[in-house]
């Protein structure tokens, strides 16, 4: 992997050497594998806009964007830094393409703000940007200046290295940042410090006052650094190859959602379909179960209406005067009859009540022949002592 | 556009999907009439195989039964001296008997309900003799006794004549 940073002339780092490139060494660019890089060149803008929808939100932060920056085309990328705020970041169209003609698209992985990269080394090296930091980026011929705060971050400006003294750009710097985002810091005060990447010249700076904040960053190329361990999702694209991804993007959702119809109603077809198949096979079984109990309800019909008197027959087999008789040939004759009754279920049962002759004595009644298994209680019948006798026939 | 597919498709599995949980329930109902009705054919087998060993006779008309039966129980009377009282269970002095014919549990074969109440004995006859007399009327006419009480000094006989 190959990092560059995009300026006037291109830096191009292995990961380990660095060298410079200029725009019009096409052998070297037309050649080279796969680059991770950022431009120097960009413009800046924190804007408050609602987060959702996205579409709402898009369209808030390029109207206020073009609203500043309406002299030239610009492709805009934005990040979310607060809660309703975005640091709108633009590159101007002709600067992309000119990124793009020199290097394949399918060769850049990220492409990124100077801003941000600068900002990864920053936080990977353990500065506290809840401070205003104002890094001061010795390129050698030239000094990039960039004012950060939190995750917001200035235009960088590059100031020739004439041997002029850069306190005062520094102040600008930090002065034009607060002026701009004055309504989006958290702090008040103007306090900052000064990071720069070159000892000396962070040495020269702390003269300029008494107990100047300057720290000295012992990398060379720190906006390089920052490039190895970019985590944004951030990637400036050709606005035709954006159009063209939104395309594919809507495409792949439009078939998605057709496939996902089509799933849903083939699924219900075929549930429906299922138990309509199943319903079909029912009811032919049914009706020829049905048939065939109407050719049974038939046959039994005949048959009912040809043999209902043999089966009556069989069933008359109880002479209810004999069998009253036996049960009456067993008892005592101090009883007399008082009540008596044939039911039938699916066989005989015959109660008879039995009251004592007045005088007479109240005898056991044996219980042989056919009252062997009779069930005999004791009872009172018209306030005489009686029998209640029970015989299953 | 899409969420209007969406909620068309969505639309359209519910409408799909209620209406195979109503064929569903249909298939349902059809496999318990079905159990229902194998039920109900495998005792009509058993029943006619059963039925196939008696003796078969031309059946009666249940108007020409029920005229038998007022005969014989006139002959049973004259015989033993006793007053027998037929008339139906329900309506005794019912104008058409016809309206009161019911189903039996012989297919295609009616049945009546008559009541007879004895409360008239001679004195000769004793309740064996008369009990044996119903058991007569039963043995010579397709009437069938169902219930036989005696309380008082009447005795009731309620059964079922069976005829076409």
């Amino acid at each position: 992997m190959n990092y560059l940073l995009f300026n006037n002339d291109i830096l191009i780092s292995d990961g380990v050497n660095v060298r410079r490139v200029d725009k019009n060494d096409k052998d070297t660019l037309g050649f080279i594998d796969k680059v991770d890089l950022c431009v120097v060149d960009v413009d800046v803008l924190i804007a408050a806009a609602v987060e959702i929808p996205i579409e709402k939100r898009d369209s808030i932060l390029v109207r206020k964007f073009k609203e500043l920056y309406q002299h030239e085309a610009y492709i805009i990328q934005d990040e979310r830094i607060d809660n309703n705020l975005f640091q709108v970041i633009g590159i101007k169209e002709q600067r992309v393409r000119e990124v793009y003609s020199l290097i394949p698209p399918e060769k850049i992985g990220s492409f990124i703000p100077y801003g941000i990269a600068l900002r990864n080394t920053l936080i990977n090296q353990k500065f506290d940007l809840d401070k205003t930091v104002v890094f001061v980026d010795d390129l050698g011929a030239e000094r990039l200046l960039t004012v950060f705060d939190g995750n917001k971050f200035s235009r960088t400006r590059l100031i020739a290295n004439n041997g002029e003294d850069l306190m005062p750009e520094i102040r600008r710097s930090q002065i034009d940042f607060y002026k701009k985002n004055e309504e989006y810091l958290s702090k008040k005060k103007t306090e900052f410090i000064i990071v720069v990447n070159n000892q000396s010249l962070a040495f020269e700076i702390s003269k300029n006052e008494e107990k100047l904040p300057v720290e000295y960053l012992n990398i060379a190329y720190p906006a390089l650094e920052g490039l190895k361990d970019n985590k944004t999702e951030i990637k400036y694209r050709l606005p035709e190859e954006i159009l063209k991804k939104r395309k594919e993007s809507e495409l792949r959702k439009n078939i998605t959602t057709l496939l996902l119809s089509l799933f849903m109603a083939t699924l219900g077809l075929l549930y429906f379909l299922y138990n309509k198949v199943e319903l079909d096979i029912v009811r032919s079984k049914t009706d020829l179960t049905r048939k065939i109990n109407e050719q049974l309800n038939e046959q039994l019909g005949l048959i009912d209406r040809e043999t209902y008197h043999e089966d009556l027959k069989r069933q008359k087999r109880l002479n209810y005067g004999i069998a009253y008789l036996a049960v009456l040939n067993l008892i005592p004759a101090s009883y007399e009859v008082d009540s008596f009754k044939f039911t039938k279920s699916d066989h005989w049962d015959f109660e008879l009540s039995l009251s004592t002759v007045e005088g007479e004595t109240f005898d056991p009644i044996p219980k042989a022949r056919i009252l062997k298994s009779a069930d005999i209680k004791d009872i009172f019948v018209n306030n005489q002592p009686g029998k209640r006798l029970r015989i299953i026939l | 556009m899409n969420r209007i597919i969406i909620l068309i498709s969505i639309v359209v599995l519910m409408i799909l999907v209620n209406g195979g949980m109503s064929i569903k329930a249909q298939v349902n109902n059809l496999k318990n009439e079905d159990q229902k009705l194998r039920e109900n054919n495998f005792s009509m087998r058993q029943e006619i195989r059963e039925k196939g060993s008696l003796v078969k006779r031309e059946g009666v008309l249940l108007s020409t039964e029920y005229g038998l039966v007022m005969n014989q129980s006139r002959i049973l009377e004259s015989y033993s001296g006793t007053n027998m009282n037929v008339g139906l269970e329900e309506d005794r002095d019912a104008e058409d008997v016809s309206a009161h014919y019911i189903d039996t549990c012989y297919k295609g074969v009616k049945g009546l309900r008559i009541k007879i109440v004895v409360d008239k004995f001679s004195k000769e006859t004793d309740m064996g003799t008369v009990l044996d007399d119903i058991h007569e009327l039963e043995k010579n006419t397709d009437f069938m006794a169902s219930e036989i009480s005696k309380d008082n000094n009447n005795l009731i006989v309620k059964g079922e004549i069976y005829g076409l």
